[in-house]
């Protein structure tokens, strides 16, 4: 025997099968008691439950289109309040992020100035040898060191023979 | 507007024909509460989802190309609701582990209605949507999407499939599998 057409016997009995298939239907309940009884008892499942579901009950119909005409009727007013600040907010939020993003960028890419005594130094020593560069911080404070030793010598200095500057008598 | 089409009056809904609205609202507000009620599974929440649904409607008719039924259409924006709703209740389940679903389920049953029936038809109501509710709570969200449009909207093997995104066997075997699943539970009965 073919093999039983359980799936279709719903829509062969809402004759929703095509021809050629309901006829096919047809000819194994000829033969089959099981699926004759399965299809009998699918039928009256359904009728049982189209009674039960007629019982079922449902919201009084006065009350129930008045709720839905206050719902419909409370939807613009809620879509004027929110909406449009919404649609504000959007936009301020997004021009700000853009804002904040070309910001970043620019300062990311730009090229950084140098200060006017970067470039006086940079000029100094740009016809020096490239191994001074290493050492620019010794290179600019050696006058310095030069002029403290000057200063902690001085009262070593042999005096000058300058009659002018000698104690008038 | 009485004799239009769903379809006719969807496109006089898109003109914003407030009449044609609530003709719509009119026909299906039973069924879209059914269908989500079913899915959710409580009356307060299938309340909200296919109110919802009818303002989707309202907001987009001029989106309804005519190419499928109004119905099909419609339905897809109510089953869409609901598993909107199933993924958020699922997030605030992960979030509260003592409130379980069947519990959630049993409450909303017992909670009544807005209308106040007599007392013998209160308890019926109870009765009907106990059974209903273990009835369905056996099955998958998608058997019993499935199964409340076929049997309650009469909608095809192929319309079903068009509203759940899937092939139109895969929706033949969610049908057959959930119908399957209740003939044992209303064999129990």
């Amino acid at each position: 025997m073919a093999k039983h057409p359980t799936i279709a016997l719903i829509a062969y009995l809402r004759e929703e099968l095509p021809a050629d298939e309901r006829v096919r239907v047809m000819r194994h309940l000829e033969g089959c008691a099981t699926c004759r009884d399965l299809k009998d008892s699918l039928a009256r499942v359904t009728a049982d439950l189209a009674r039960l579901l007629d019982q079922m009950p449902a919201p009084d119909p006065l009350i129930y289109r008045a709720q839905l005409a206050l719902k419909l009727a409370a939807r613009p007013a809620e879509r004027g309040w929110w909406r449009p600040r919404l649609t504000w907010l959007s936009l301020a939020a997004a021009g700000a992020g853009a804002i904040a993003l070309t910001l970043t960028l620019n300062i990311r890419n730009r090229p950084s100035v140098p200060s006017v005594e970067q470039l006086t130094d940079e000029n100094e020593i740009s016809d020096v040898g490239i191994g001074l560069l290493r050492d620019y911080p010794v290179v600019t404070h050696l006058d310095l060191l030069e002029d403290y030793d000057v200063i902690v010598h001085l009262n070593e200095l042999p005096q000058a023979d300058n009659p002018q500057r000698a104690a008038p008598a | 507007l009485l004799r239009l089409s769903d379809e006719e009056l969807c496109r006089k809904v898109a003109a914003r024909d407030s009449g044609a609205f609530d003709q719509l609202v009119e026909r299906h507000q039973v069924r879209a509460f059914r269908l989500a009620r079913s899915v959710v599974g409580d009356d307060a929440d299938a309340r909200d989802i296919s109110q919802e649904a009818f303002i989707r409607l309202y907001e987009s008719a001029h989106r309804f190309d005519g190419r499928s039924r109004f119905s099909t259409w419609f339905y897809r924006i109510v089953v869409n609701l609901c598993i909107d709703h199933q993924r958020r209740a699922k997030w605030w389940r992960r979030l509260l582990p003592l409130s379980s679903g069947s519990e959630e389920l049993e409450q909303a049953t017992i909670e009544p209605l807005s209308d106040e029936p007599s007392p013998e038809a209160e308890v019926m109501r109870r009765e009907v949507a106990v059974t209903l509710n273990e009835m369905l709570r056996q099955l998958s969200p998608n058997q019993r999407t499935a199964i409340m449009l076929q049997v309650q909207e009469g909608l095809s093997s192929r319309e079903i499939a068009a509203i759940l995104k899937c092939s139109e066997s895969t929706a033949r075997v969610h049908i057959y599998r959930g119908l399957m699943q209740l003939r044992k539970a209303l064999r129990k009965d």
